[in-house]
């Protein structure tokens, strides 16, 4: 962690808003992907997006600098990720199937604009795997962490994140052989 | 090569980790097993889907709304540093008041007698040096005007305990607005 950081951190946690406003700046883009490929939709990834650096900003006298800001600040966005489909699973389990015809048709419409067919029903049989496994196959494969950093985020070794891809990626293949 | 030693390395094979030799034995099979062919199809769209794409663009509305959240948040943070950095005067010239006030108390003509249960355990490690000042007293000739003063004397040096304590918390916020002056001055030098 370089010494600019740890001056932020340092500012932020003792209530300097402007610090924070740095920290935000610099990760809001990638915590709020996390948060929008875990969840599958902008509303949720909204809320979540709040909810993480919210916690963060309560958490800053806590962290210690064990690992990277970053790091730190993606594990609070998977963690409140889970928090948020342990208590909507019924919601986030329907997906685009049960959001209502206009939304779920704009959804699809945003999921398909740049991408092929097979593309938009792989991402949306994402939506079907276990946590983890969906973790792991977004960190990895679309977000392009490596299997320990993003290991790191998940909080798990890097053979366990390997595994996990490998065993998401199966499931997708099922998933796609039994809808055709 | 069997089906189940090709289908094991179709993952392999779209992110271009086979040897030659594999790859080969591997694209020949697909090629001659329709089932074969099926999954390596499917596989291939998988691994195509999954592939890095760009980061999104956190919402605007969504920034402001977190920074209008931990406003208050932030001034009760720094409310709570301002009054953990003055504790220590705080305590010290809050002992020193209690400690001034009792053994003012003690101070008063027969005060002993009507001390407060409070005041009398605060004063109790005093009055145990009474006895000790008497003998002292004793080898000097007016030993009876200084033995009539004793009681009183637990008063006395609470009184003395109490300003040392005033003067050190004086010296300490004095310390204190002193630090916040050089650094306000510095600052402006580093700006």
């Amino acid at each position: 962690m370089g010494d600019w950081e740890a001056t932020l951190i340092e500012r932020a946690a003792a209530g300097d808003e402007a610090a924070f406003a740095r920290i935000l700046e610099t990760h809001r883009d990638m915590v709020y992907t996390i948060c929008h490929r875990t969840l599958g939709n902008a509303h949720d990834a909204e809320e979540a997006f709040q909810e993480t650096f919210v916690s963060a900003f309560r958490g800053l006298g806590k962290f210690r600098g064990g690992s990277k800001l970053s790091t730190w600040l993606y594990r609070i966005a998977l963690n409140r990720c889970r928090d948020f489909l342990s208590s909507r699973q019924e919601r986030y389990a329907r997906t685009t199937a049960s959001l209502d015809a206009e939304e779920a048709a704009g959804h699809r419409q945003s999921l398909r604009a740049k991408e092929s067919p097979a593309t938009a029903t792989v991402h949306e049989a994402l939506a079907f795997l276990p946590e983890q496994y969906r973790t792991a196959v977004n960190l990895h494969c679309i977000m392009g962490y490596t299997y320990d950093e993003a290991g790191d985020i998940m909080g798990v070794p890097g053979g366990t994140v390997k595994t996990y891809v490998h065993r998401g990626k199966e499931a997708l293949r099922d998933i796609l052989k039994e809808s055709e | 090569m069997e089906c189940r030693e090709a289908r094991d390395l179709l993952w392999d094979l779209y992110k271009g980790e086979l040897p030659a030799q594999v790859h080969r034995d591997v694209t020949a099979h697909i090629a001659s097993c329709p089932a074969c062919a099926r999954e390596a199809r499917i596989c291939r769209e998988v691994t195509s889907a999954l592939a890095p794409r760009e980061i999104l663009r956190a919402p605007q509305a969504a920034t402001m709304r977190v920074m209008a959240e931990i406003r208050p948040l932030a001034a009760r943070k720094r409310l709570r540093l301002r009054i953990v950095e003055r504790l220590p005067i705080i305590i010290w010239a809050a002992a020193s008041v209690v400690i001034a006030v009792l053994g003012l108390q003690g101070l008063l003509p027969g005060s002993r007698e009507s001390r407060t249960p409070l005041a009398r355990v605060i004063t109790a490690a005093f009055d145990m040096m009474a006895p000790v000042a008497e003998k002292a007293g004793s080898l000097f000739s007016d030993a009876a005007v200084f033995g009539s003063s004793l009681p009183d004397f637990s008063g006395w040096l609470m009184l003395l305990v109490a300003v040392t304590a005033a003067v050190l918390a004086l010296c300490a916020l004095e310390e204190h607005v002193l630090a916040k002056r050089l650094q306000a001055k510095f600052s402006r030098y580093r700006r």
